[in-house]
């Protein structure tokens, strides 16, 4: 049976791993292969990296650090996101070893790309990028690049339900982001009822909370950010405490 | 020393192979060049993108004729995902394609509705050199699955009640769809087995 997973996020600004509040504030947290190594080394289930100025600045993705990444033997399956233009850079983030990424430019601003994107990498590599306000029992996308929320639109919806194209959504609490032990779990149930497995990110930090999570049907993941790098073999820590069918046990490097 | 080459179809998640196979030990080269293929011990097909445009792809780089003819003198071939499934004769990812025809099945949908993605066991269904009755977990990212001959089934894994096939072999060509070399150390492990196995015997 296929378990849910534990995705350790890093988030990159300016070259160096931050703690991201709310989309808004950034607390520098010092070289990103540092804390990716870690996360490699604690048996996290998957790596999230977003590297959050390219798209911004119009950098394209950061290839620079996804070689220095295999470089330093990370062997834990990676999702990348950020800067990603075209299918060029799509397929070129892949070979640099991604398994997966995830798109949130292209998402709100060219549907013809991101499909594309799919045919050529099959929707299991694709992962759509919905950071959420919530708006009374309205949801509303926030836009990073605008700084402003709007109505999930009809053309996102079509995507996100589309299993051909995208394979999970990952659903981002903008206004917890950052905040330990915050995450509105109502938006889970806010959410409009589609078929398409839930990554819950922005804000989650507790033991209780990811179960709450992963007791959801829709939820195959939650994402934790810097609060993994509290203490020394959190993610370790974290699976002996969540009931087992949940995740795949603790790997600690002696029992291999 | 093992000489093993990353078949560079210009798709595919090349770089982590190619580091992980250097950990652990091997001569490694990615590479379209026949003549540095043909010098190999063993090629390995990457996995990570779409079936047609894969396809298209080895078609493009002039390497399905090659992969067949060296599978056809018994030479060892490791596909990893998608790179097993292209070892089939057809699949449906998309639009029906033809594949290189090397194992005798197709890929189909899974039947589940949702994607196979993240951590999950393997079980021995049949001997083999590399695979004992219950493996690790290991990562799987998939939405097709190999259907044909069980005969060439070695290992299975299950997904919401579904048998999904996650290791293949016919002769010297070996298939599995989860990623070993994203699996950590267990992955690492296994796949340096497969690759000594299937050179040294």
């Amino acid at each position: 049976m296929a378990k849910k997973r534990l995705i350790g996020v890093v988030t990159i600004r300016n070259g160096l791993a931050v703690q991201s509040f709310s989309f808004n504030s950034y607390l520098p947290l010092g070289n990103p292969l540092c804390i990716i190594q870690n996360l490699d080394r604690w048996g996290v289930d998957e790596i999230l990296i977003q590297v959050i100025d390219r798209s911004l600045n119009q950098l394209g993705p950061d290839f620079d650090l996804l070689n220095k990444l295999w470089r330093i033997r990370i062997s834990t399956p990676l999702i990348y996101c950020g800067g990603i233009r075209d299918v060029n850079d799509a397929i070129n983030v892949i070979k640099h070893g991604s398994d997966r990424i995830v798109l949130d430019h292209l998402l709100r601003n060219s549907n013809s790309e991101l499909i594309s994107i799919s045919q050529a990498l099959g929707s299991q590599a694709l992962i759509a990028s919905l950071p959420i306000v919530k708006d009374g029992n309205k949801l509303l996308l926030y836009n990073y690049e605008s700084k402003i929320s709007q109505e999930l639109g009809k053309d996102i919806l079509e995507i996100i339900s589309n299993k051909d194209i995208i394979s999970e959504v990952l659903l981002i609490n903008k206004e917890t982001e950052g905040l330990p032990n915050s995450f509105d779990i109502d938006l889970i149930s806010i959410f409009p009822d589609i078929d398409t497995s839930l990554i819950a990110f922005g804000g989650i930090s507790e033991v209780n909370q990811i179960q709450d999570l992963f007791s959801k049907k829709q939820v195959s993941a939650v994402g934790i950010g810097n609060f993994l790098n509290y203490r020394e073999h959190s993610v370790q820590l974290l699976k002996e405490s969540i009931k087992p069918d949940y995740l795949r046990p603790p790997i600690y490097s002696s029992t291999i | 020393m093992i000489y093993v080459t990353i078949v560079d179809y210009d798709l595919g998640n090349q770089d982590s192979l190619y580091y992980s196979l250097k950990a652990l030990g091997f001569k490694v080269k990615i590479s379209k060049d026949i003549e540095i293929l043909s010098k190999s011990d063993v090629l390995i097909l990457p996995g990570v993108g779409s079936f047609p445009e894969a396809i298209k792809r080895l078609k493009e780089n002039n390497l399905s004729e090659f992969l067949i003819e060296w599978s056809s003198k018994n030479k060892p071939i490791i596909g990893i995902c998608l790179g097993m499934q292209l070892l089939c004769i057809k699949s449906y990812e998309y639009q029906e394609s033809r594949g290189l025809g090397i194992i005798n099945g197709e890929i189909i949908a899974l039947n589940n509705t949702r994607p196979h993605i993240g951590w999950n066991n393997v079980f021995q269904v049949q001997e083999s050199d590399f695979l004992y009755s219950k493996m690790n977990d290991f990562y799987f990212n998939h939405s097709f699955k190999f259907k044909g001959n069980k005969k060439l089934i070695i290992g299975n894994s299950t997904f919401n009640d579904e048998n999904i096939p996650a290791i293949i072999k016919k002769n010297n060509v070996v298939g599995v769809q989860f990623h070993p070399e994203k699996s950590q150390k267990a992955g690492k492990k296994l796949l340096s087995l497969i690759i000594k196995k299937l050179v040294d015997g």
